[in-house]
C-alpha cells in the first residue's frame, strides 16, 4: 500500500468515526421534567442509574434509609446530605475573612437543568462504614456523545492500526532504539554504584510500612482516615500502575521493604558483601539457613496466579480494613523470613508474591530495562559474577544471568549486578514501551488473561453502582455467604475457564486464517502480548478515579495519619472534593484507546518473527484485534457508557 | 571495613526506627490530651460504634476488628462523676457519623460526630442525679437503643471516707 493511500484511509476513516456520533447527537429530542426519589442505604443508591435527556428539568429527591450518607453529582452543583428523616444542602462559601464556611441548609427537593450531556457520578460524602469510598450511582445524560465517540474512536484506532502497520512493516524493521542511562548521566552510575543504593529505599519504605502496620493496629477502624488504607491502596496502587510499571517495570521490587529483613538476614549484612573467592555451589557468598533449590515443577508464576486470585477474592475487604491489611504485610513479612531460612534466591518474590506476578510480565512492557551491554563480553567471561556474585555486589537474588537475560519478567532492578560485575558491561537502558514480547509459558498467558479480568471485575464491584455486589464481596459485614460464593465462582471461572479459554479459541482461529504453518501454542502466546498494554492501560484507568476522587484523603491523612485527631500539618479537615471528576470518564477513555493502540501495534511486532509476510500477519491479527477491542469496549461501557 | 563499620551504623538507625516510631506516636498522642488543656478535669472518652453503642474508652483498629459481623446487644456505658467536677468527654466515632446529646445539660452536638474526629465537650457537673445521654444521629439498627448514663453524685449528702 502507498504511504498517500494509507494517510487518505486512515483520514477518511476518522472523519466518519466523528461524523457518525455527531449525527446521532442531532436527533431532536423534547425536555420533560423529570420528578427523582434516590434513596441511599449502606452502600448504593436505588435507583442507581438515572437516564435523562438533554435540557430536562430534574427535581430530585434524596432520603437515607439507614445513616448519615451524602450525594455529591460530578459536573452539576448538587450536594446533598441525608440523615433518616432530614435532607440538607450543603453550601461552600467564604465568609468575609476570606475563611472557608460550610452551611448545612434543610430542603425538601433540589432542582437543576440537566444541560451537560455525558455520564456523571454522585457518591456518597458521608463516612458511612467501611465500604463508602465506593457508594456511588451515576446520572445518564443523553445524548451521551462522548461515549458514542469513544466507540466510534475505538474501532477507528483498530483499523487505522491495520492500515498503518502495513503500509510501514516493510521499511521498518530496524533495531529499536536504546539508551544506556548509566553511560548517559554519569551522576547516576555513581548513585547506582554505591553499596547503600537500594538500602535507603529500603530504609524509607520500611519505616512507611511499619508506621502503616501500627496505625492499623493503633489508628482509627475507619479506612479512608487510616494511612495504611489510604497510602496502601489509593496513593501506592495508583504510583505502582501508572507509574512504577510503566515506566520502570519491577521498580517497586527495588524498593519494597516486606522481602528486605529476610534479605538482611540471609546475607547477615544491610550493605555490604561478604565475598568468598571459592564459590559454594556456584555463589560466591555464605548465606544463613538451609539454601535449598526452589522445587522445578514450581518455578513458574501459577502459584502467583492463583494467590493472587485468593488475594482479590477478599480484595473488598482487604482494601477497606486497616487491619486486614496489615495482617497481609505480616503475613508476606514473616513468609519471607521463613522461605529464606529454608530456599536461596528470593524465591517468594519469584513464585509466591502475588503481586510479583502481573508485575512481572507487566514488566515486559516499561521503558527501563537492565541488560549487558555487550553480550560477547558476558560469553567470554567465565566467573559470570552477576549471577554467582563477586567482592563489589551480591550475586542475583533473582537468580538472573544479564548475559543472555531478553526480557524484564524476573529482573527485580536491585542494582547487585551492575555492583558485581567486573568487565563494568551491565547498563540501564530506557526503551520504547512495549519491547519485550516474547511470553514463555500458559502460566505468562493466563497472568495476563486473570489481570484484564480483574481489571473489569473491580471496574465493576468498585467503581459500578451496583450495591448488591458490593454487598456480596463484602461478606464479612453483610453476611451474605452465598452471593459471596457466587462473586467468587463468576470471578474465578472467568479468570481462568472462560476469558483464556476463548483467548485460545481466538488464537486457534487466527492460526487457521494467517494461512501460515505456525506452532499453535507460539502463536497463542504471542498473541497474547497485546493484552499487556491494553491490561496496564486498563489498570490506569480504573485506579485513575480512585486517586483523583479521594486524593482529599491523602491530604488529611498526612495531618492524621491514624486518624486520631491530630493536626499535624494543618490539613486534617481537608474539604471533601474530587479533582475534576466530570472529566474522569474521558480520561479514562483516552487511556484505554491508548491501551488498544499499544496493545494492537505491539501486536503486530510480537507477529514479525514467526509469521513470513505482512499478509498473515495482519490476517493472524484480525480476531485478537477484535477481542481487544471488545475488551475496550466492555469498559468503555463500564466508565462512559 | 569501612562499609560493615557503616552497616553498624545502619543497623542501629533501624532499632532506633522500631522502637521510637511507636513510642513517638504514643507520646504525641498522650500530648494533644485534653488534661493538658483543663487541669483537673475528668476526662471520658466514648466512642460511638454502630453495632456496640457507646464504647467506653479509646476504640483503635485492632478492638474492633471482627472476622464475622457482630450485631449488638448493645453497650450502655455508665460515667459516674461528684457534683462540682469539671467533666471532659473525648467524642468519637469508630464506624459513621454517631451525634450525641445530654440533655439535662444542655449539650447537644449538631454536625455529628465524624469518623476519624474527635470533638470535645466540657461542662461543669453542678446538677446531681442520674441522666441519659444517647445518639441523635440515626446509625443503624442499634441506634435506638445507644445510650449511657450520667451520675452525678451529691458529695454533700455522701461525704467521702
Amino acid at each position: 500500500m502507498s504511504p498517500k493511500r494509507a494517510l487518505i484511509l486512515i483520514l477518511f476513516s476518522l472523519e466518519l468515526a466523528v461524523l457518525v456520533p455527531l449525527g446521532i447527537a442531532l436527533l431532536p429530542e423534547t425536555a420533560q421534567t423529570r420528578h427523582i426519589d434516590i434513596n441511599a442505604r449502606r452502600f448504593g443508591y436505588t435507583p442507581a442509574r438515572i437516564v435523562v435527556s438533554k435540557g430536562d428539568p430534574v427535581s430530585l429527591r434524596f432520603y437515607s434509609t439507614d445513616v448519615t450518607h451524602g450525594f455529591q453529582l460530578d459536573g452539576y452543583p448538587v450536594d446533598l446530605i441525608a440523615r433518616k428523616g432530614v435532607t440538607f444542602q450543603r453550601k461552600v462559601r467564604h465568609d468575609a475573612k476570606g475563611h472557608l464556611k460550610i452551611d448545612w441548609q434543610r430542603i425538601s427537593s433540589v432542582r437543576f437543568v440537566a444541560n451537560r450531556t455525558g455520564k456523571f457520578i454522585f457518591r456518597c460524602t458521608e463516612t458511612c462504614g467501611n465500604l463508602h469510598p465506593f457508594m456511588t450511582g451515576e446520572l445518564i445524560v443523553r445524548p451521551n456523545m462522548a461515549y458514542h465517540f469513544f466507540i466510534s474512536l475505538s474501532i477507528w484506532v483498530v483499523f487505522a492500526t491495520f492500515v498503518w502497520v502495513r503500509f510501514k512493516s516493510p521499511a521498518g524493521s530496524g533495531r529499536i532504539k536504546r539508551i544506556n542511562l548509566l553511560e548517559k548521566f554519569p551522576w547516576l552510575k555513581r548513585l547506582v554504584m554505591r553499596r547503600s543504593f537500594q538500602f535507603w529505599f529500603l530504609l524509607l519504605n520500611f519505616i512507611v510500612f511499619y508506621l502503616f502496620i501500627l496505625s492499623s493496629l493503633w489508628g482509627s477502624p475507619v479506612g479512608n482516615r487510616n494511612i495504611a488504607i489510604v497510602f496502601v491502596w489509593i496513593l501506592w496502587w495508583f504510583i505502582l500502575k501508572a507509574i512504577l510499571v510503566p515506566l520502570g517495570g519491577r521498580l517497586w521490587c527495588l524498593m519494597c521493604p516486606l522481602p528486605a529483613p529476610a534479605e538482611w538476614m540471609s546475607r547477615k549484612s544491610l550493605t555490604a558483601v561478604r565475598y568468598l573467592k571459592t564459590p559454594i555451589r556456584r555463589l560466591h557468598h555464605r548465606f544463613v539457613g538451609l539454601q535449598k533449590d526452589w522445587p522445578k515443577k514450581l518455578r513458574n508464576i501459577w502459584l502467583q496466579n492463583i494467590l493472587f486470585l485468593a488475594l482479590i477474592s477478599f480484595g473488598m475487604i482487604l482494601i477497606t480494613r486497616p487491619l486486614a491489611t496489615a495482617i497481609m504485610f505480616i503475613i508476606i513479612l514473616t513468609g519471607t523470613l521463613i522461605l529464606s531460612l529454608i530456599f536461596r534466591h528470593r524465591v517468594f518474590c519469584l513464585y509466591l508474591c502475588p503481586v510479583g506476578g502481573f508485575l512481572g510480565t507487566y514488566s515486559m512492557a516499561s521503558m527501563t530495562e537492565v541488560r549487558s551491554i555487550d553480550p560477547e563480553v558476558c560469553i567470554k567471561h567465565k566467573d559470570k559474577s552477576c549471577l554467582s556474585g563477586g567482592p563489589g555486589g551480591w550475586a542475583c537474588p533473582w537468580n538472573q544471568y544479564v548475559g543472555n537475560m531478553s526480557r524484564n519478567n524476573y529482573c527485580g532492578l536491585c542494582t547487585e549486578c551492575i555492583k558485581s560485575c567486573p568487565k563494568d558491561n551491565v547498563g540501564i537502558f530506557i526503551r520504547p514501551f512495549g519491547s519485550d514480547k516474547k511470553l514463555k509459558g500458559y502460566d505468562e498467558m493466563f497472568n495476563v488473561m486473570i489481570m484484564l479480568v480483574v481489571a473489569v471485575a473491580f471496574s465493576i464491584v468498585m467503581l459500578g453502582p451496583w450495591g448488591f455486589i458490593k454487598d456480596a464481596a463484602n461478606v464479612t459485614e453483610s453476611g451474605q455467604v452465598i452471593p459471596f460464593l457466587i462473586y467468587l465462582a463468576v470471578i474465578w471461572s472467568t479468570a481462568l475457564l472462560i476469558v483464556p479459554g476463548f483467548f485460545i479459541l481466538v488464537a486457534r482461529a487466527a492460526g487457521r486464517l494467517a494461512g501460515a504453518e505456525i506452532n499453535n501454542r507460539l502463536l497463542t502466546l504471542r498473541l497474547a502480548y497485546i493484552f499487556i498494554p491494553v491490561g496496564i492501560c486498563a489498570w490506569i484507568a480504573f485506579s485513575l478515579p480512585t486517586i483523583m476522587i479521594n486524593y482529599g484523603y491523602i491530604i488529611a491523612v498526612f495531618s492524621d495519619p491514624l486518624g486520631l485527631g491530630w493536626d499535624l500539618l494543618g490539613t486534617a479537615d481537608a474539604h471533601f472534593k474530587a479533582l475534576i471528576p466530570d472529566w474522569i470518564p474521558v480520561i479514562q477513555g483516552l487511556v484505554l484507546l491508548a491501551g488498544l493502540y499499544l496493545g494492537v501495534s505491539r501486536g503486530f511486532m510480537a507477529l514479525k518473527d514467526v509469521l513470513p509476510d505482512t499478509k498473515s500477519q495482519t490476517r493472524a491479527m484480525i480476531l485478537p484485534a477484535l477481542f481487544a477491542l471488545l475488551a475496550v469496549n466492555l469498559l468503555l461501557k463500564l466508565y462512559m457508557g | 571495613m569501612k562499609t560493615k563499620k557503616r552497616d553498624l551504623i545502619y543497623l542501629f538507625s533501624i532499632l532506633i526506627i522500631i522502637i521510637g516510631l511507636p513510642i513517638g506516636i504514643r507520646a504525641y498522642d498522650r500530648y494533644l490530651e485534653p488534661e493538658a488543656l483543663t487541669p483537673g478535669a475528668k476526662v471520658f472518652t466514648l466512642t460511638g460504634h454502630a453495632h456496640k453503642g457507646w464504647v467506653l474508652g479509646e476504640v483503635q483498629a485492632n478492638d474492633i476488628f471482627s472476622l464475622w459481623r457482630d450485631e449488638g446487644p448493645a453497650v450502655k456505658p455508665v460515667i459516674e462523676v461528684s457534683k462540682g467536677d469539671q467533666v471532659v468527654l473525648k467524642l468519637r466515632s469508630a464506624d459513621v457519623t454517631h451525634g450525641f446529646n445530654l440533655k439535662a445539660y444542655g449539650i447537644y452536638i449538631a454536625r455529628g460526630i465524624q469518623p476519624g474526629k474527635t470533638i470535645f465537650v466540657s461542662f461543669k457537673a453542678d446538677k446531681a442525679g442520674a441522666f441519659i445521654f444517647m445518639c441523635n444521629v440515626f446509625c443503624g439498627d442499634i441506634h435506638t437503643h445507644m445510650e449511657g448514663k450520667l451520675i452525678v453524685k451529691d458529695s454533700s449528702s455522701v461525704p467521702d471516707a
